[in-house]
C-alpha cells in the first residue's frame, strides 16, 4: 500500500469532520445572532470566528479522547482554507482599496518587522535561548506566524522540534487574541481601519488576524487580511536575509550563499491570486461584493479555516522546552501589541486612512 | 510532482468563483448562503 493511500481515508475522515463542524458552528451562529445573551451581550456580537473555533476545540478534545485525532489530521487544511477565502475576498475589494491598504501596510509591515524581529531576538539572547530557535520564534512573532515559522525554520535548517514548538505557541496565544483583540478595540473606540491594522500588526498567525477582523466588522475584516497579506508577502526577504546571516556570521559555512530565488520561493502566491481577483472586480468581469455567491464562499471558506485551528491546537509541545522561551514569547507579543497599536494609529489613522 | 499549496488554493478559488460568474452556484442555480 502507498502512502497515499494509507493517508486518503485520513484526509477524507478529517475534511468530513471540518465540514460538519462549520455547519453546526454556522448553525449555531444563526441561532445565536436574534438572542439577547446574559449581562445584556448581543447574540450578534459573537460572529461566526468565535463558533468556528469553540467548534474546532470541542472536536478536538473529543478526537484526542478517542485517540483518532492523528489518523484524521490531514484533513485539516487551515492554510488551504484560508488562502481560498482570501482570495475570494478580493473578488468583492475594488484595487484603489487594495493599493492604498498596501501603501499603509507596507510602511507598517517594514516597521513592525523591523522591530518586533530584533526586540525578539535581543530578549530571547538575554534568555540564553537557542539561536535556531530564537530565529524561527522572533520570525513567527514578527511575521506572520505558523509559516514563517516554517520559513524561517528552512532558512536556518532548525530542529523540527523547535517548529513545532513555536507553531503551539503561536496558535495558543493568537486564538485567545481573536476574541479579546476585538473587545479591546471596541473598549478603545477604534475606528474599523485603524482597528483591522492593528490586528493585522499584532497577531501572529493569519487566520486569527481575519478572524478579530471579522468580530471587529466588515471593514476591519478588509484591512486585516490587506495588512497580514502584505506582511506575509514581505516573508520571502526575511527568509533569505536569515539564511545569509546563519550561514555567514553563525554558522560560518564558507562558499555557501543561499540563492535570492529563496525570496521567489517563499513569496505566498495567494497574494497574487487576491490582487488578480480584486482587479477583475475593479474592471466589472465578476462580482464577489455584499450578497453574492462568492461572498457566502468566502464565510465558509474561513469557517473551514477557524474549525482547522481549533482542531490543530495543542498544548503538550509547549512543556517540553520549559518556560524561558515560553516566557519571552509572551513578552514579544505585549512590545508587538502595544506598538502596533501607535504605528496602526499613525498609518492608517493619519497617513494613509482608508475607506473602504 | 507536488501542487504548491498557495497555488491549490488560487485555483480552488478561481474555480468557485467561475462557476459563481456562469451561474452554476448562486441565485439561478445550486444556491449558496451564509
Amino acid at each position: 500500500m502507498t502512502s497515499a493511500n494509507k493517508t486518503a481515508p485520513g484526509v477524507v475522515s478529517g475534511l468530513a469532520i471540518v465540514l460538519a463542524l462549520a455547519i453546526g458552528a454556522w448553525w449555531v451562529t444563526r441561532q445565536v445572532n436574534g438572542l439577547t445573551l446574559p449581562l445584556g451581550i448581543p447574540g450578534r456580537a459573537l460572529e461566526y470566528p468565535l463558533w468556528a473555533a469553540l467548534a474546532g476545540l470541542l472536536g478536538n478534545a473529543v478526537l484526542k479522547m478517542s485517540g483518532m485525532h492523528g489518523f484524521v489530521r490531514p484533513g485539516f487544511r487551515t492554510e488551504l482554507f484560508l488562502k481560498t477565502g482570501l482570495v475570494l475576498l478580493g473578488a468583492g475589494i475594488s484595487f484603489a482599496t487594495v493599493a492604498t491598504a498596501a501603501a499603509g501596510a507596507i510602511l507598517q509591515g517594514v516597521i513592525m518587522i523591523t522591530a518586533v524581529f530584533f526586540f525578539s531576538w535581543w530578549l530571547s539572547g538575554q534568555f540564553k535561548l537557542d539561536d535556531k530557535l530564537r530565529a524561527v520564534m522572533s520570525t513567527a512573532i514578527a511575521v506572520c506566524g505558523v509559516s514563517a515559522a516554517v520559513a524561517a525554520a528552512g532558512a536556518v535548517l532548525a530542529k523540527k522540534e523547535q517548529v513545532t514548538y513555536v507553531t503551539a505557541l503561536v496558535i495558543v496565544v493568537a486564538l485567545p487574541l481573536m476574541v479579546i483583540a476585538p473587545l479591546l478595540a471596541g473598549a478603545m473606540g477604534l475606528p474599523q481601519a485603524v482597528a483591522g491594522a492593528w490586528f493585522g500588526g499584532n497577531i501572529d498567525t493569519t487566520a486569527a488576524v481575519v478572524g478579530a477582523g471579522t468580530i471587529y466588522g466588515e471593514q476591519a475584516q478588509t484591512v486585516a487580511s490587506i495588512v497580514k497579506s502584505t506582511q506575509n508577502a514581505m516573508m520571502g526577504v526575511v527568509a533569505f536575509l536569515l539564511a545569509v546571516y546563519f550561514a555567514t556570521v553563525v554558522e560560518r559555512r564558507p562558499g555557501e550563499r543561499p540563492s535570492p530565488k529563496l525570496i521567489w520561493d517563499r513569496f505566498p502566491k495567494f497574494v497574487l491570486g487576491f490582487v488578480a481577483a480584486s482587479l477583475l472586480y475593479t474592471f466589472g468581469v465578476i462580482d464577489g461584493g455584499r450578497g453574492t455567491a462568492v461572498e457566502a464562499l468566502k464565510n465558509w471558506a474561513f469557517t473551514l479555516a477557524f474549525v482547522c485551528m481549533g482542531l490543530e491546537l495543542s498544548v503538550s509541545e509547549i512543556k517540553s522546552m520549559g518556560w524561558s522561551p515560553l516566557v519571552v514569547f509572551l513578552l514579544v507579543t505585549v512590545f508587538n501589541t502595544a506598538l502596533a497599536l501607535g504605528v496602526a494609529w499613525l498609518i492608517f489613522g493619519v497617513l494613509f486612512p482608508v475607506g473602504v | 510532482m507536488k501542487l504548491n499549496e498557495d497555488w491549490l488554493a488560487v485555483i480552488l478559488a478561481f474555480l468557485l468563483i467561475l462557476l459563481a460568474t456562469i451561474g452554476v452556484l448562486g441565485k439561478s442555480g445550486i444556491p449558496i448562503s451564509f
